[in-house]
């Protein structure tokens, strides 16, 4: 039988540590049948749980998915089948079904399947701007999406881009929340803009109200960051963590 | 026997404190000379149960308390794959048993809400013996009262002996435990157990404890709060009580057969505060308490106090959802607070000669608790004699110290780990 040369201990197995002191034990030539029976590893019960947990709650998750999108669809053919059969044509069903299409796309989005979250930018702004086109397109003509739904497309995929890019650079909190307020506020700006070119009458009105109201909150966390010694940061941030 | 019964006195707090850590659940493990054939023992299984009703149950919930439901649910036998006593999922799917197999061994887990290790010993018993007639057809001459099947169903082995024993005219035992010493560090991570057996000559042991002038139990119960007044002086930490759980057994004190949990907890204590306790200091104050506590008028006392508590107006009429919340809180406070470890004495464990022969060694592993990280059972099998411990904690200075202090006795020690 292998001992371990430092404590003195007898050990089940040779050419391993001593499951007392840790010291190598030599290896020992012996021939005992049970050797190739032995367990060598348990497996973690609390971990085996969660992931079935997890799967568990992935497989509901699909299939409340798969209900949510069945139904909504559901009411979109009825929409379609009662149009055509009240009205004799198609009136208003290509705009419960596009609303249904983006509803499922919006569904898959929130039900976490897209997986990171640049790629959610990616689907949503085809997607949007898409639905709003067909809005517009089923009357016969563009009236309103070339200078009011695509601009405004546009602009919020530019301020969900620049916010990502911003959490993504891992900046102190202080720099990335004015940098929101700040991308926040000019996205403000810019869509009073677009929809008052729309309507013919340029000018600021509630979006300076937003501005002013950004512009304290920014410079103070702007402030907070660069004057604040680290110590009391610290404390700040652990007072309020959530 | 009724289609439902009450947890007994000790059974009832276990099932609002159970979580992956805090388990409840202890394991006999039964390591065999030969491949063990997993269908003989599904079949043994399932022929044993209805000798063993008030085990075949599940732990369903009422309004005030937890209670245990006959079931039909056949019970089956699992692989041995995760870490001993950490499948803890018994109180919405699993019965309060299960048997394990690996090719080279029987486990048997017990949650302590169903039996104490005496009533799981006997199960295990018949299982083993009814398994090895079905594989081998092997007939013991001496079968040393191990059930069998188609045997009748003994009422007195599923009583609720707390209860019999229970008298309200006797006074009430008014010691308070002091919150002692305990174990820091960091833990190894939930779902692990580790598990340390040291082997020894039962005969040397006995001889050590001859001379010491003690019983087996004493001196390993010095030994261990010995090591543990080492370690406050090595780690110069705060002196605080070294006090060391025992189960007492009660089935001998009082002539009662059950097969649910009948014991008590003693706690023999020494405190460091006043001062270096040498190792006779110790056995010399571990002996008197052992003799003075080890006495049927005594153990009713801490029986009338167990069994008032659960009589309590409030305790009763407390809604379990909220008692859910409390007892856990209540059996850290009254509970391991006062105590450093736990030893479980399972004595010797004697089996016919022709099972004897079959198994070559037995491993019971204490219940794991985040309260006291480690615990130790020591029992004896065939010449051997076993220590157990289970630990959460990532260090092993404990394991360590004690089998030392084993080894500067003269006492060669063999080791045999299981898990990290």
């Amino acid at each position: 039988m292998p001992y371990c040369p430092s404590c003195g201990v007898e050990s089940d197995k040779d050419d391993t540590p001593c499951p007392l002191c840790g010291f190598p034990i030599p290896r020992v030539p012996r021939d005992d049948p049970m050797d190739g029976l032995e367990i060598t590893g348990y497996r973690n019960y609390y971990e085996h749980l969660k992931n079935e947990k997890r799967r568990r709650a992935r497989r509901t998750r699909l299939i409340v998915f798969f209900i949510l999108a069945g139904v909504s669809l559901y009411a979109a053919l009825q929409a379609g089948m009662q149009d055509l059969l009240r009205n004799k044509r198609i009136t208003f069903s290509p705009y419960v079904m596009s609303s249904v299409i983006l509803f499922i796309i919006l569904l898959y989005v929130l039900f976490g399947y897209v997986g990171r979250k640049k790629r959610i930018l990616y689907l949503l702004f085809p997607a949007v701007t898409a639905y709003l086109f067909f809005l517009d397109i089923f009357d016969g003509s563009l009236q309103w999406f070339l200078d009011v739904g695509l601009p405004l497309s546009v602009l919020a995929f530019g301020w969900g881009t620049v916010n990502a890019l911003v959490h993504r650079k891992r900046l102190p909190w202080q720099y990335a929340w004015t940098t929101y307020l700040a991308d926040s506020a000019a996205l403000c700006l810019l869509v009073e803009l677009v929809v008052d070119l729309r309507m013919g009458d340029v000018g600021l009105k509630w979006s300076a109200i937003v501005v002013l109201s950004v512009f304290p909150i920014g410079l103070i966390l702007v402030l907070l960051k660069l004057l604040l010694p680290n110590r009391f940061t610290g404390r700040l941030k652990r007072f309020f963590h959530v | 026997m009724e289609d439902w019964f009450r947890l007994d006195n000790a059974g009832k707090i276990y099932p609002a404190i159970v979580d992956e850590r805090n388990t409840t659940l202890y394991r006999f493990s039964f390591e065999m000379t030969r491949e063990v054939d997993p269908e003989t023992l599904q079949k043994a299984l399932e022929e044993i149960m209805p000798r063993f009703p008030y085990f075949h149950v599940r732990l369903r919930k009422g309004l005030f308390w937890f209670y245990f439901q006959r079931t039909e649910q056949t019970p089956r036998i699992e692989k041995d794959l995760f870490y001993p006593c950490t499948r803890y999922d018994f109180k919405r799917r699993r019965l309060p048993f299960q048997v394990y197999w690996s090719p080279g061994k029987i486990a048997v887990e017990f949650s302590h809400c169903l039996a104490d290790g005496m009533g799981a010993l006997e199960f295990c018993k018949a299982l083993l013996h009814h398994y090895f007639l079905l594989k081998d057809g092997l007939v013991c001459w001496d079968r040393q009262g191990i059930k069998v099947p188609g045997e009748a169903v003994e009422p007195e082995e599923h009583v609720d002996a707390f209860r019999e024993i229970y008298d309200p005219h006797i006074p009430l035992s008014r010691k308070r435990r002091e919150k002692a010493y305990h174990l820091k560090g960091k833990m190894i991570p939930r779902g692990e157990y580790r598990i340390t057996t040291g082997s020894m000559d039962f005969s040397r042991i006995r001889e050590l404890a001859k001379e010491k002038g003690q019983g087996v139990t004493g001196l390993i119960c010095t030994l261990y709060m010995d090591v543990f007044q080492q370690l406050i002086y090595q780690r110069r930490a705060k002196p605080a009580p070294i006090a060391i759980n025992m189960p007492i057994n009660l089935r001998e004190l009082f002539h009662r057969g059950t097969l649910r949990n009948f014991f008590i907890t003693l706690t023999p204590s020494v405190d460091p505060r006043l001062g270096v306790f040498t190792e006779e200091d110790i056995a010399r104050h571990v002996n008197s308490f052992l003799n003075v506590e080890i006495d049927s008028r005594y153990v009713s006392q801490v029986i009338k106090r167990n069994v008032l508590t659960e009589r309590n107006f409030f305790v009763r009429t407390l809604l379990l959802p909220l008692k859910e919340l409390i007892l856990p809180v209540i059996f850290h406070l009254f509970g391991e607070r006062g105590y450093t470890s736990g030893i479980s004495n399972m004595g010797k464990i004697s089996l016919p000669p022709e099972l004897e022969e079959r198994i070559s060694r037995v491993e019971i592993i204490p219940p794991p608790s985040p309260g006291n990280r480690i615990k130790m059972t020591c029992y004896s099998f065939k010449k051997k004699f076993y220590v157990t411990f289970g630990s959460f904690s990532q260090e092993k200075e404990v394991e360590r110290a004690f089998f030392h202090r084993l080894i500067k006795h003269q006492i060669p020690v063999k080791i045999h780990r299981t898990g990290p």
